[in-house]
């Protein structure tokens, strides 16, 4: 098995006899399991009832938790080994700081996705035994969008704790960093919006340099096509890039936001001091 | 006398394009057979195809048995009426031309006391196009404009400068609106109108009524501009969900009775302007308005719309204003509202406390539209969880109903399935005015 692999496998093996990814999985599970247990698949909000009121609800909630847990979780990895001490254990072993870094990466995406996914798709197999439709369409592009945004924020994630020098800075930067795609960035936007000093088009088009902006408009664009939520800046969203190539935006867009975070931050790594 | 021949078999028996060995039929121009129809006779079709344009110029029955297509080729109006006391029957209308100048329709009626019933129409501009004629009866139809954007098609029913018209019973799909103009006193009941841009659109239509209508899919349900005293009953309106659209919408129109409609899940259930004095009104009773992003949305500063007996379910936002007193100066009273937060502990079905609708940061993307982008968002929903807890501004007030209804309010006369096709009359000639 390459080292890779078994970094990766290392790396789900410690994560799940953390007691973080207990809570975080708890969490997931138990808020589908209250979705149930309260009944919102018997309310309606919009038209939508049944399992596309629970994954309308539960995209929300996915989108203001998941991030900060994948954020907070992912920083202590590279700068928490090198605190630990582990980088100098590690050089006296065969294995390359790629495949350890990479390992790391794709062992903890495994380990941030799977809970988030298996919950969903734990409601959708009681659904089916309960007998009510699942909207599968619905089903598979939502799981694409949180894959999506759980690369993201892991490789953001990796990126963070590659260049800080303690957990406590890359812990203290990740908050910061969660705290400004989900709060500041709309807030700073909403104000230069009001003022009308810039282009709605330009205010748009930054907010939507935000992953987490791009994952509420892409998951908001399933339920309500034609965003009427959003008002008039419905129309320059569409008329940028129109609905089905939005949802290809919101999908590739934090891959690539996500890789490019983890390849910068390898770079650092790779060639930081790691002792 | 051979002229008179001809005209007598013409009435009596039916009109047949030939048809070849191999069992193709010819395209026969079908001017001629109505030429050769005498006043008042009945011009029967065999099942094939006939070539138009044509025109009809005295009083007659025309009658494709369900089975005769007139084809325009792409020429023009397909069939023209002239003539009063004309019925055009189970006939299939097709390839007009495309010309909105020209407006290219399927069927143009010049003339009164017409019965347009159970033709099929597609891949035409306009449908039915009544000109300046009263007393027609438009039944029983099923029609469908061109494959374009919603607002290039043509109307499925046009009237302009006509009274006492009725479009009944017909089914309609991607076309573009059913549209009365100039109209005054015309009646638009029991149709299903599916994927077009207005529902129902009147401009200048004053005393029409619109009752018993399934507008579903529609970019907006019925648009009411510059028309007094219309009556809108028993209307469902459902998915009209595009960015600028609502299921109703009034617009300078004065002493407008909307009771009994449906409206669910449409971007503004229903959208009024400020009334202009104090007559020009529009009254809501007892409408039901769900699932919608917004149930209501009024615009201007003036008070003085009546609503009561309204059922407010599950919508995004059951009230959006332009200004906090836009609606706060209207007449509620009476209304069911599912985020009423009170009891009615004296057991009088009617709140103890008024229902109360109050602005916080919601205000922001009222007053400017463009922020409507940060709606919902955890930005705004947290600016508006900290004005509510510790408010650093007042509030406004937007609306109040004294007197809430806690409990359920009866159903109106709702549709809960697309309305049949009614039994059209045969002729109308006979009738007159029976308005």
């Amino acid at each position: 098995m390459s080292h890779l692999l078994l970094t990766a496998r290392l790396d789900v093996k410690e994560s799940i006899r953390a007691k973080w990814f207990v809570v975080y999985s708890l969490i997931f599970g138990g808020i589908v399991a209250a979705f149930f247990a309260f009944g919102i698949t018997e309310s309606r909000v919009l038209g939508f009832m049944g399992l596309s009121r629970l994954l309308v609800t539960y995209i929300q909630i996915a989108m203001a938790i998941m991030p900060v847990f994948i954020l907070i979780t992912t920083v202590r990895s590279v700068a928490g080994d090198r605190e630990a001490g582990v980088f100098e254990y590690l050089l006296s072993l065969p294995v390359s700081l790629r495949s350890w870094y990479w390992g790391k990466l794709f062992g903890r995406f495994l380990v941030v996705f799977l809970p988030v996914f298996l919950a969903m798709a734990a409601a959708a197999g009681w659904a089916t035994l309960q007998e009510i439709e699942v909207p599968w369409k619905m089903f598979g592009v939502y799981t694409g969008l949180l894959a999506a945004m759980s690369w993201c924020f892991l490789g953001l994630g990796m990126f963070l704790s590659s260049i800080a020098r303690s957990t406590d800075v890359a812990q203290g930067s990740a908050f910061m960093l969660w705290l400004t795609c989900l709060l500041f960035l709309d807030l700073i936007l909403l104000g230069v919006m009001i003022q009308g000093r810039i282009s709605p088009d330009v205010v748009v088009g930054l907010a939507l340099i935000n992953p987490l902006q791009v994952f509420r408009t892409g998951a908001l664009m399933l339920f309500d096509p034609q965003l009427v939520v959003f008002g008039p800046a419905a129309f320059v969203i569409y008329d940028y890039f129109g609905g089905p190539n939005f949802i290809a935006y919101a999908m590739a867009y934090p891959v690539a936001l996500g890789t490019l975070g983890a390849s910068v931050g390898y770079a650092a790594f790779k060639r930081g001091d790691l002792v | 006398m051979r002229w008179l021949a001809l005209l007598l078999v013409l009435t009596s028996l039916p009109a047949s394009p030939r048809e070849d060995a191999g069992g193709n039929t010819d395209v026969v121009p079908l001017q001629p057979l109505i030429d050769a129809t005498p006043s008042g006779g009945t011009l029967r079709l065999n099942p094939g195809r006939f070539s138009g344009p044509a025109v009809i110029t005295r009083p007659m029955t025309l009658d494709g048995q369900g089975h005769a297509t007139l084809d325009g080729q792409g020429r023009g109006t397909v069939l023209t009426v002239r003539a009063d006391g004309v019925t055009v029957t189970r006939m299939h209308l097709t390839r007009s031309g495309a010309s909105h100048d020209a407006m290219d329709a399927a069927l143009e009626v010049e003339s009164s006391g017409n019965s347009i019933t159970h033709n099929v129409i597609d891949a035409v501009l306009f449908g039915v196009h009544v000109k300046g004629g009263d007393r027609n009866v438009v039944c029983g139809n099923r029609i469908s404009s061109l494959e374009e954007e919603a607002g290039m098609r043509g109307d499925a029913v046009r009237v302009w400068n006509g009274r006492f018209n009725r479009i009944e019973g017909n089914d309609i799909s991607h076309a573009r609106d059913v549209g009365l103009a100039n109209a005054p006193d015309n009646v638009v009941r029991g149709n299903v109108v599916r994927g077009g841009r207005m529902g129902v659109n009147l401009v200048f239509s004053p005393r029409v009524t619109i009752e018993g209508n399934w507008l579903d899919g529609n970019l907006a349900g019925v648009a009411v501009m510059y028309s007094n005293d219309v009556v809108l009953r028993g209307n469902r309106v459902q998915h009209s969900m595009s960015v600028s659209g609502s299921g109703l919408a009034f617009k300078e129109s004065s002493q407008v009775r909307v009771e009994g409609n449906t409206v669910l899940h449409c971007a503004v259930g229903a959208k009024t302007n400020a009334p202009t004095d104090q007559a020009a009104i529009v009254s809501f009773f007892g409408n039901r308005f769900a699932h919608n992003v917004a149930a209501m949305d009024f615009y201007g500063e003036n008070g003085g719309h009546v609503l009561h007996g309204n059922r407010f379910e599950k919508n995004l936002s059951q009230v959006t204003v332009s200004a906090p007193m836009s609606a706060r100066g209207h007449d509620w009273q009476g209304n069911s509202w599912d985020d009423y937060e009170g009891f009615d502990r004296d057991g009088d079905g009617v709140g103890d406390v008024p229902y109360e609708k109050w602005a916080f940061s919601d205000r922001i993307w009222m007053e400017e539209p463009r922020a409507t982008f940060f709606r919902n968002s955890p930005a705004l929903e947290l600016l508006d969880f900290l004005e509510r807890l510790a408010p650093f501004a007042s509030p406004e007030l937007t609306l109040r109903d004294s007197r809430p209804v806690v409990g359920e309010l009866p159903a109106g006369g709702e549709l809960s399935r697309p309305p049949q096709v009614p039994s059209c009359p045969e002729s109308v000639a006979t009738q007159g005015n029976s308005f």
